[in-house]
């Protein structure tokens, strides 16, 4: 007999011809298991093959004994899953309560190893491609051997619940490859073989599956009868039909694809190693590894934020931006000497006038006046910058030049050197004099009016934000205002925090006020933004700069030393002792932003803004050390009281704080998660336990109803079905209905289903219902 | 041989791809996998030249006929004269009740892996009838179903579905075995009393009514009369194949035959075709006999009168008997 699902799609053959092409039952439960076991072999290869395969090829050690013997119990676990109907549900049940458990008891371990296969990985990849930094995920147990076992084990288990959907369920070549493919394809990427065995073992899957795939007597229906062999597919002219789950089928398969897979694996084994002969303007392959990259610096997260800064110069543009996260790309080759162990700063951009959507320079700009001023420390140094993949709008100048001291190359516009008279030492900056540009009325009026401006919707925030912040009082105008310029600084570290991926800020939130009243945590461009509002709400004038910044850490090691004449790049004392001319590639990740605050005498000053991460990953990375503009302030403007702490996690790259932009694969906010979704499976699973074993009771209960002849049970099951269907469909509106109610809401029921089928249903209910009434209440 | 052109154009794109990808990620270890592909073409292609010629094939029902509601199957056997099979075989067939007329087709795939195997074809029936199965093609596949071979046959079968049998009471009806006496006067059918066709002696046993008195009183001994049609009597079952109630008919039919030949009387199914007006006779005497006339009384053409078979018989038979004729769930001695 076929189905009820089947009458029904084949209802009109059953109306019109009186004839359909039935059902055939007739696989034995031996054969079932001979394909079950087969299938089980084709997971357990496919499985090893893969992960295996992956992880030799990078020479990831682990466990291989347990691999082995875990990988082939979860495959044959999986692939009899499809023996019958019974342990289809029941053990699917159990093996994903038990997956999820196991997880949730080594969750550590796992992410660990997963983590640190994974850091192998990136490792390679970034020698592979010559990478400056890499996503380092954090593990917690330290043991990779162990680690990297327990995750293996973890990822064959999901792997071979995969592929025996692909191969047990529908014995598709193409899914099969598209699970299994991608392990072996990491490493064949960077041009790492994985030992032939591994080849030849998915090779001899493939070839197996698709051999299968088009015999079409492969598969096993499950989810029907229990020996339900023939599939049935109703088409609109023709009505298909398939003897499934050949025993003979799998053995020639598995024959063909042993001998096939042999021969390729002989042939090709020696020339697996050749490369193939690069293809000539290949954009594809080219963006493939730019994504690749992107993958390994950043994680997966490098691809879901459509409106990143990538970390170079944002030109003033502020909000919208959730995180940053630099290409590593070189932006500028600065050549130069190095004088001290100080930051050196190039400035690019300053901005004035603030917006919510950015800083801009004033429609009048008057800093091509402080361009033209010039300096004498005793000092002359030459310093080359060639702009590689910097925004060329803008000229990115030290600190103590002009602009009529920039001579750019005849042949690159881009390149172009630059003279300048760098400050040694505090000691050696002069006394402060008299600013002769202030004399200007316009630039009195653009230091002491504009660039002291604060929106008014701002004005409340900033207020409410100073009452914490307590400068120390001075009759030192210079000195109150770096004292104000501490107070923030302390304000903010005591208060907020440095992240890379802060978030964006809220739907027509203002950037500044976001960060002072919500956000709390932020980058370069965050904190340098509230500083100079701050400021100016204190009554110092102050502005907003962007620029890149080459730390002592940098120099040291990304330094190329070149064979320019020492002499003519630099005259005067040095604090450093490389007396020689260095080329440094800058990438993005040194792009930076930071305010600067006027000094009567001085002019405008840079202040580090942005306090420092106190990752512990951050603090290793050794740039963050330097102290920020110490000539100046390291003794005359008291910055010595934060020394190494006031770390400017200047450029992105400072402040580039791997976990806290990969917190997805945080262990602490994925072990939240996790419990999470571990609360949810169990429930889920509760659920449907709870549903099977009421199935199973009621149907058990029946069972000895009938046996023992207990008819008062019988009618008593069947009276409760009967008016529960009637109250479903809403025939029956009473809660607590009596066995008249029940009828009558019967016959109307019945009444209703013959008018709408046109047919009889002959059911006397009086008499049925008097025999209710008689077993249940007599 | 034929090319399935949509696998073949699935299997070069396929190939297509990979060496894309091959090429393009300049990764020699994908022309793994793209060798594999390209070499299974030739070794499937060389193992269907070599097998394809060699099957066999016989179709055959499961049993003689099934009653309601049993339902018919087939059985299609092949041989395999190579030594590999083949994956796979399409069956091309078209099933059908001749009451239902049916056009759909179905296909049927099979592995041909053995040196010998059989398929059972399961049909479910809805309804009596003639149940008839009919093998037009096989089209066999090789191992990566971008060749085809289709191979055009005429394999038949049919098996006749039979209702189930249907308690009719006390059948036949009393009818005399010795005498028209009581079967003239009570079902008063013709004029058949006069028709003596011998006298006898009495034998003990006899009835009173067949007493030739006259002659007896003459000859001082009791004679009786033998009449024509006790020798040559026979029970005539005249069933209609009226359209609305050919499966009461059948039933009913089915279930007179059955207690006629159950308790070993003698008669006659009458069979009428409305088309060349013609009837056919089948003596019953077991079950063979029934299968056989109940398969030509499904193979007659269905009409819409209700006396059609009757009226014929009566009016152009020859034969002296007692006619039964069955309609529906009606089963009536008739002139």
């Amino acid at each position: 007999m076929i189905s009820w699902l089947d009458k029904i799609i084949y209802k009109k053959e059953i109306k019109d011809n009186k004839l359909i092409v039935g059902e055939v039952t007739q696989t034995k439960k031996s054969n079932r298991f001979l394909i079950c076991l087969f299938k089980g072999i084709l997971v357990y290869i496919a499985t090893y093959c893969s992960i295996c395969g992956l992880l030799d090829a990078f020479e990831i050690e682990y466990n291989r004994p347990i691999i082995m013997v875990a990988f082939a119990f979860f495959s044959f676990y999986v692939s009899f899953l499809y023996f019958n109907k019974l342990i289809f549900y029941i053990f699917y049940i159990i093996l994903f309560v038990a997956f999820t458990v196991e997880l949730a008891r080594y969750y550590m371990a796992a992410n660990s190893g997963f983590q640190a296969a994974i850091n192998i990985i990136f490792e390679e990849y970034s020698d592979y491609f010559g990478l400056a930094a890499i996503r380092e995920g954090y593990e917690s147990v330290t043991n990779r051997y162990l680690t990297v076992t327990i995750a293996a084990l973890f990822l064959g288990a999901f792997t071979a619940i995969l592929l025996n959907v692909t191969i047990s369920g529908y014995m598709n070549a193409f899914e099969t490859a598209l699970v299994t493919f991608p392990y072996i394809e990491v490493a064949l990427f960077i041009h790492k073989i994985p030992s032939a065995i591994y080849l030849f073992g998915l090779l001899f899957v493939y070839t197996c599956v698709v051999f299968l795939q088009f015999s079409r007597h492969s598969r096993m229906q499950v989810k029907g009868k229990r020996t339900h062999e023939f599939l049935r597919i109703k088409m609109k002219k023709e009505n298909r039909y398939a003897y499934q789950a050949d025993i003979p089928v799998f053995l020639y398969s598995f024959a063909f694809s042993f001998v096939i897979s042999l021969v390729i694996i002989i042939l090709l084994k020696a020339p697996l190693n050749m490369p193939i002969s690069k293809v000539p303007g290949n954009a594809i392959h080219k963006q493939t590894q730019e994504y690749v990259k992107i993958l390994v610096q950043n994680g997966i997260g490098g691809f879901l934020d459509t409106y990143t800064s990538t970390g170079g110069l944002s030109g003033g543009r502020i909000g919208g931006v959730s995180q940053v996260r630099p290409d590593y790309e070189t932006d500028l080759e600065v050549t130069f000497v190095p004088i001290n162990y100080d930051t050196i700063y190039l400035k690019g951009y300053t901005g004035t006038n603030y917006q919510p959507s950015g800083w801009f320079p004033l429609a009048h700009d008057l800093t091509y006046l402080e361009d033209q001023r010039e300096y004498d420390f005793g000092n002359t140094a030459k310093i080359m910058i060639k702009e590689v993949d910097a925004d060329p709008k803008f000229d990115y100048r030290p600190y103590f030049s002009s602009t009529t001291d920039i001579e750019h190359s005849p042949s690159d516009y881009n390149t172009y050197e630059i003279t300048y008279k760098p400050v040694l030492s505090s000691a050696d900056y002069a006394e402060p004099k008299e600013d002769e540009l202030l004399i200007l009325s316009d630039y009195y009026e653009y230091v002491y009016d504009a660039c002291l401006v604060v929106p008014e919707d701002l004005k409340p925030v900033l207020d409410e934000t100073l009452k914490e912040i307590n400068p120390v009082k001075t009759d030192d105008i210079n000195q109150y205002r770096i004292n104000c310029a501490n107070a923030i600084y302390v304000y903010f570290l005591e208060n907020f925090n440095y992240t890379m991926a802060p978030g964006r800020t809220a739907y027509k939130r203002d950037f500044v006020e976001y960060f002072l009243t919500h956000q709390k945590r932020g980058f370069c461009a965050h904190f340098a933004s509230a500083t100079v509002l701050l400021l100016r709400e204190m009554g110092v004038p102050a502005r907003y700069c962007e620029g890149y910044c080459i730390p002592i850490t940098l120099i040291y090691e990304d330094a190329i030393l070149t064979d320019n004449n020492f002499d003519e790049w630099y005259s005067g004392k040095q604090d450093i002792e490389l007396q020689s001319v260095l080329e440094v590639p800058v990438n993005d990740s040194y792009a930076h932003a930071w305010v600067e605050i006027y000094l009567d005498g001085y002019g405008f000053v840079p202040f580090e803004a942005t306090i420092p991460s106190f990752d512990e990953e951050d603090n290793d990375l050794g740039f963050l050390t330097f102290n920020f503009f110490s000539a100046i302030t390291r003794n005359t403007l008291n910055f010595e009281q934060f020394g190494t702490t006031n770390n400017p996690n200047n450029g992105n790259n400072s402040g580039f704080n791997i976990n806290k932009v990969f917190d997805i694969f945080n262990f602490n906010t994925a072990g939240v998660r996790a419990t999470v979704v571990i609360i949810f499976v169990v429930f889920i699973g509760a659920f449907l336990l709870f549903l099977l074993t009421r199935f199973l009771i009621i149907r058990i209960k029946l069972t000895v109803y009938r046996k023992n002849n207990d008819e008062y049970h019988l009618v008593i099951y069947e009276y409760s079905k009967l008016s529960a269907m009637l109250k479903r469909k809403g025939y029956l509106k009473k809660d607590n209905p009596l066995p008249m109610d029940v009828k009558e809401a019967y016959d109307l029921y019945l009444a209703n289903y013959n008018n709408r089928h046109k047919k009889q249903k002959d059911v006397d209910t009086k008499a049925l219902f008097e025999h209710y009434e008689k077993v249940m209440y007599s | 041989m034929k090319v399935n052109i949509l696998t073949l154009i699935l299997y070069i794109f396929s190939i297509g791809i990979i060496s894309a990808l091959a090429l393009i990620y300049e990764q020699p270890a994908i022309v793994l996998f793209i060798l594999m592909l390209f070499i299974l073409i030739p070794v499937s292609l060389i193992v269907f030249f070599n097998v394809s010629d060699k099957f066999t094939f016989t179709l055959s029902p499961v049993s003689e006929y099934v009653e309601e509601p049993n339902s018919p199957a087939f059985v299609l056997e092949y041989k395999n004269a190579a030594p590999i099979g083949l994956f796979s075989c399409d069956v091309v067939f078209t099933a059908e009740n001749n009451f239902y007329p049916s056009m759909t087709k179905h296909k049927m795939s099979i592995p041909l892996t053995r040196k010998s195997n059989s398929f059972t074809i399961p049909l479910e029936s809805y309804d009596i009838g003639l149940v008839s199965i009919t093998i037009e093609k096989f089209i066999l596949h090789d191992y990566l179903s971008i060749f085809r071979k289709e191979i055009n046959v005429s394999l038949e079968s049919s098996v006749p579905v039979l209702p189930k049998e249907r308690n009719i009471g006390d059948f036949p009806p009393a009818v005399p075995k010795d005498g028209p006496d009581e079967f003239t006067e009570s079902e008063n059918i013709g004029n058949i009393s006069s028709d003596v066709k011998e006298i006898r002696e009495y034998r003990p046993g006899d009835r009173l009514q067949r007493i030739h008195w006259k002659l007896s009183a003459k000859l001082d001994d009791l004679f009786v009369k033998e009449m024509a049609h006790t020798s040559s009597l026979a029970i005539i079952l005249v069933p209609e194949l009226c359209r609305d109630e050919i499966h009461d008919t059948a039933e009913s039919l089915l279930s007179c035959i059955k207690i006629m030949y159950e308790k070993k009387e003698r008669f006659e199914v009458c069979i009428y075709n409305d088309i060349s007006c013609d009837y056919t006779f089948f003596t019953v005497t077991d079950e063979a006999g029934m299968l056989e006339a109940m398969t030509h009384f499904y193979c007659q053409p269905l009409y819409e009168g209700r006396e059609n078979a009757l009226n014929t018989y009566l009016h152009s038979s020859g034969k002296i008997a007692t006619v039964i004729h069955i309609i529906g769930k009606t089963i009536k001695i008739s002139e």
